[in-house]
C-alpha cells in the first residue's frame, strides 16, 4: 500500500491549532493597530474610489449622479492638479537630497568619534522629536523675524519661486537627525573584517568609505530613501500651517494639500474630484515604490 | 355646561403647565462662526449673554475656526455627521451648498427683516437665488488707515485727489518712513485694495452685472476699462516695499502698524478693535483711498457679520428668535465688536470713526455689493485673489509685471475656472 506523503505546499495551508494559537495571538496583538488604520485609513478611502466617479460637490450633499470617468478626464486636464505633481517632485528631490546628504555626513562625522557622539547624536535627533506643528510655526517666525531683516530679503514663505525650497528646509532639519541615526545603525553593522581587509590590501579611508561602507550600507539607504519618499508624498502639515491663506503659496502646493482644499475648502467644494486625485495619487505612490523595488532588486541580483 | 367649563378649564390648566415646563426646559444654541477677531468673539458674547438675560433656559455654544482653513471642513463633518449647528456664519452667496441642501432657513417672508426696511443692497448681500437666507447684522468698508502721530509729525494732511496720495507717499519714503505695512499672506488684500475702484466705477456706469458676465464668460476683464484702473491706482501705492510685506499675515501687519512701524495701512474696518486691542493709546485716522483727481470715490459698503439658521438643528425657532434679536437689539454687539450696525443705530460707547462709517451708509452715497446681480462666487474669488496677489508680489519684488499682463493672468484664471465647472 503506498500511502502519499503531504507536501510542503499542502503542510503550509493546513490550518493546526498551533498555527492559529501562534498566529491568532499575532494578529490580536495587531488587531487595534489595524482597526485603527482601517478607520482612519482604509475605510475613507475605500469610499472615496466610488465618489471619484460621481459628481458630488460637498461632503454633505446627499444627491449626485454617475459620471464615469469624467473626475479624471478633468483631472488630466486641469494644469493646477498637474501642477501639483511638480511641485510634490520638487520638494521630494530637495527633501530627500538633503536630509540623506547631510544625515550620511553627520553619521559619518560622529560613527568613531566617542567624545562628542552621544550629545551630537542627541541634538540632531531632538528636531524629528519635536512637534511638527509648534516647529512650524516657530520656522515659520525665523523666516520672517529673523531670516528676513537679518539678510534684507524677503522671506521664503512669501515668495512663490521659494516657497517649496522653504518648506524642504524644515523637512530637512527635522529628518537629518533621523536619517543619521539609520545611518549610524548601518554603519556599525558594516563586519571589521572588511575594514580590516581593506587596510591590508592598502585601501586609504576615502576608498574604504567608497568601496566598503557605501556599498554595505545600501539596503539602509534603500529603506532610509522609501521612508523619506512615502513622507515627502504625505507632506501636508507644514504646508498647511505655512501656507493657508495665501493664496500665492497655495498655488504651490503639494498633492496631499490640494486633495484636503479640494475636497473640504468652500473655496472648491469638490470631493468628487479630490476623490479622483487620491486614487491617483495612491496609483502614482505606488507604481514609483514597484520601480525602487525592482531598481534595488536589479543592484542587488547584478552584485551576485 | 359646568363639566365643559371644567374641562376647558382643566385643559388650559395642563397647557399652562406644559408650556411653562417647555419655557424652563434648558436649550443650547450652537454658533459657527469665523470671527478671528477676539473683539467680534467679545460683541459676540455680549449679545448673547444679553439674550440669555432674557431667557435664562437659553445658553449659547460658541464655535470658532478659521474661514480660509478649517470653516468649511469642520461645518461640513459637523452637518454631515448629524451634529448640526443651529446658526452658520456665512454669506449665502458663497455657500450655495447649504442653500440646496436645505441647511439655511427661508427669511424671505421674515417679519422682523421686513420691518427693519433695510437698503436693497443689504438685502442683496444675503440673499441667494432671488430669496433671503441670511441676517445682515453689520457692514464692513476698507480704506487706508493711518497713523495720525507720523502725519501731524510730519505735516501731512489726509488726501483727497490721487495726487495728493501719491505726493504724500514720496514725502514719507523721503522722510525715511514706510508709507505702508502690507499683509499679502492674506489673499483678501490684493482684493480690497482693488474694489475701490471697480466698484465705484461699475455701479456709476450701471454695470451691475459685471461680476455675473465674467463669470459666464460673456464679458472678458478688458471690456470693462476700470479693471485696469484699479490695476493702475493700486499700483501707485505699491511704493515702498518692505520686506514683510508678502509673508505677513494680518495679524502681523496689525501689529507692525500699531507699532509704529509704517505710517498707513490699507485695510478693512473689520481690524479697527484689533489695532485699538494691540495699543489702545494708538491714534488712528481713516479715509476712502481716492481713485481719481475728481472725488468720484466712494466708501464701499458690504454686509460683514451674516448669520443663516438652520431649520434641520433642534431649537430652530429660538435660534430663529434670536437672530431677530441681534437684528434689532445689536448695539450690545457693536459696541464691544467697534462694527456699524447696518441698522444705523450708534451709541456714545462707539469711536467716533465707526460712527463716521454708520453715516456715510446712512447718507447712501456708497458702493454696495449687494447692488450687484450676483457676487462671484468662491471659485473665481479665489482665482481674481491669487492672480492680484501674484501682482502685488511682482510689482513689491521689482518682478515688473505690467497691468496688461495682470488682466491677461485673470482672464486665464477665470476661463480655467469656466472650464472646469
Amino acid at each position: 500500500m503506498t500511502t502519499i506523503q503531504p507536501t510542503r505546499l499542502d503542510r503550509k495551508r493546513r490550518i493546526t491549532v498551533y498555527a492559529v494559537r501562534e498566529h491568532g495571538t499575532n494578529l490580536l496583538f495587531m488587531l487595534p493597530a489595524f482597526l485603527l488604520f482601517a478607520f482612519i485609513v482604509l475605510i475613507p478611502f475605500i469610499q472615496s474610489v466610488p465618489i471619484s466617479f460621481t459628481d458630488k460637490k460637498a461632503i454633505f450633499a446627499k444627491n449626485w449622479n454617475f459620471v464615469g470617468i469624467d473626475n479624471y478626464v478633468k483631472l488630466l486636464k486641469n494644469k493646477a492638479f498637474l501642477d501639483t505633481f511638480v511641485h510634490t517632485a520638487h520638494f521630494t528631490v530637495i527633501y530627500i537630497l538633503g536630509a540623506n546628504v547631510l544625515g550620511l555626513i553627520f553619521a559619518l562625522m560622529i560613527w568613531r568619534s566617542g567624545r562628542f557622539n552621544n550629545i551630537v547624536r542627541t541634538l540632531l535627533f531632538m528636531p524629528f522629536t519635536v512637534s511638527l506643528v509648534a516647529s512650524t510655526k516657530v520656522w515659520s517666525y525665523v523666516y520672517t523675524d529673523i531670516v528676513s531683516p537679518l539678510f534684507n530679503i524677503p522671506s521664503p514663505l512669501g515668495v512663490s519661486s521659494q516657497v517649496i525650497l522653504g518648506l524642504a528646509i524644515i523637512a530637512i532639519w527635522r529628518d537629518m537627525g533621523y536619517c543619521m541615526l539609520i545611518y549610524l545603525a548601518g554603519m556599525q553593522s558594516v563586519p571589521k573584517e572588511l575594514y580590516e581587509a581593506a587596510t591590508v590590501d592598502g585601501a586609504g579611508e576615502r576608498q574604504k568609505l567608497i568601496h566598503v561602507t557605501l556599498p554595505m550600507i545600501r539596503p539602509v539607504a534603500f529603506f532610509v530613501f522609501i521612508t523619506n519618499m512615502v513622507e515627502a508624498f504625505k507632506t501636508f502639515d507644514q504646508v498647511s500651517i505655512m501656507t493657508d491663506g495665501n493664496p500665492l503659496t497655495n498655488r504651490t502646493t503639494t498633492i496631499v494639500h490640494q486633495i484636503y482644499l479640494r475636497a473640504f475648502v468652500n473655496d472648491y467644494r469638490r470631493i468628487d474630484e479630490a476623490s479622483a486625485m487620491a486614487v491617483v495619487l495612491l496609483a502614482a505612490a505606488f507604481l514609483l515604490t514597484m520601480i525602487n523595488f525592482k531598481w534595488n532588486r536589479s543592484i542587488d541580483d547584478e552584485g551576485r | 355646561m359646568k363639566r365643559i367649563l371644567a374641562i376647558l378649564l382643566t385643559v388650559a390648566m395642563m397647557l399652562s403647565f406644559a408650556s411653562f415646563a417647555a419655557a424652563e426646559e434648558p436649550i443650547n444654541i450652537t454658533v459657527f462662526h469665523y470671527m478671528a477677531q477676539a473683539t467680534k468673539q467679545g460683541g459676540l458674547d455680549a449679545i448673547e449673554a444679553a439674550y440669555t438675560a432674557l431667557h435664562p433656559n437659553v445658553t449659547f455654544t460658541n464655535i470658532y475656526y478659521n474661514q480660509g482653513t478649517d470653516y468649511f471642513p469642520q461645518l461640513s463633518t459637523a452637518l454631515s455627521s448629524g451634529d448640526q449647528p443651529n446658526i452658520i456664519m456665512g454669506n449665502p452667496g458663497l455657500y450655495p451648498d447649504l442653500v440646496s441642501e436645505g441647511f439655511v432657513m427661508d427669511l424671505t417672508e421674515n417679519e422682523t427683516i421686513k420691518a427693519m426696511n433695510l437698503p436693497a443692497g443689504d438685502l442683496g448681500d444675503v440673499s441667494a437665488n432671488g430669496k433671503i437666507y441670511g441676517f445682515p447684522i453689520d457692514f464692513k468698508s476698507w480704506g487706508i488707515f493711518y497713523n495720525k502721530t507720523i502725519f501731524e509729525e510730519q505735516g501731512l494732511e489726509v488726501p483727497t485727489t490721487l495726487t495728493e496720495l501719491n505726493a504724500l507717499q514720496q514725502k514719507l519714503i523721503d522722510a525715511g518712513i514706510d508709507p505702508y505695512v502690507r499683509s499679502h499672506n492674506d489673499a483678501v488684500y490684493g482684493d480690497i485694495e482693488c474694489r475701490n475702484t471697480v466698484w465705484t466705477r461699475a455701479l456709476a456706469a450701471g454695470d451691475k452685472d459685471v461680476f455675473e458676465n465674467l463669470m459666464n464668460g460673456s464679458k472678458k476683464f478688458t471690456d470693462y476699462p476700470y479693471f485696469a484702473e484699479a490695476l493702475e491706482n493700486w499700483k501707485m501705492r505699491l511704493v515702498g516695499a518692505r520686506t514683510d510685506d508678502m509673508s505677513n499675515t494680518q495679524d502681523m501687519g496689525l501689529e507692525v502698524f500699531a507699532a509704529a512701524g509704517a505710517a498707513m495701512r490699507y485695510d478693512g474696518t473689520w481690524a479697527i478693535g484689533d489695532m485699538l486691542s494691540k495699543e489702545p493709546a494708538f491714534e488712528i485716522g481713516f479715509f476712502v483711498a481716492p481713485i481719481d483727481d475728481e472725488g468720484s470715490a466712494k466708501l464701499n459698503v458690504q454686509v460683514d457679520q451674516s448669520f443663516m439658521v438652520n431649520p434641520q438643528a433642534e431649537n430652530a425657532d429660538v435660534a430663529l428668535d434670536f437672530m431677530e434679536y441681534w437684528l434689532t437689539q445689536g448695539i450690545a454687539w457693536s459696541e464691544i465688536s467697534q462694527m456699524p450696525l447696518n441698522t444705523g443705530v450708534v451709541s456714545d460707547n462707539l469711536l467716533p470713526m465707526v460712527k463716521t462709517l454708520a453715516e456715510m451708509k446712512g447718507s447712501g452715497n456708497i458702493a454696495h455689493y449687494g447692488d450687484f446681480t450676483m457676487p462671484l462666487s468662491s471659485a473665481f474669488t479665489t482665482a481674481w485673489r491669487t492672480e492680484l496677489t501674484a501682482f502685488a508680489e511682482s510689482v513689491l519684488t521689482g518682478g515688473g509685471m505690467t497691468v496688461e499682463q495682470c488682466l491677461e493672468n485673470l482672464q486665464v484664471a477665470f476661463d480655467e475656472v469656466i472650464a472646469l465647472n
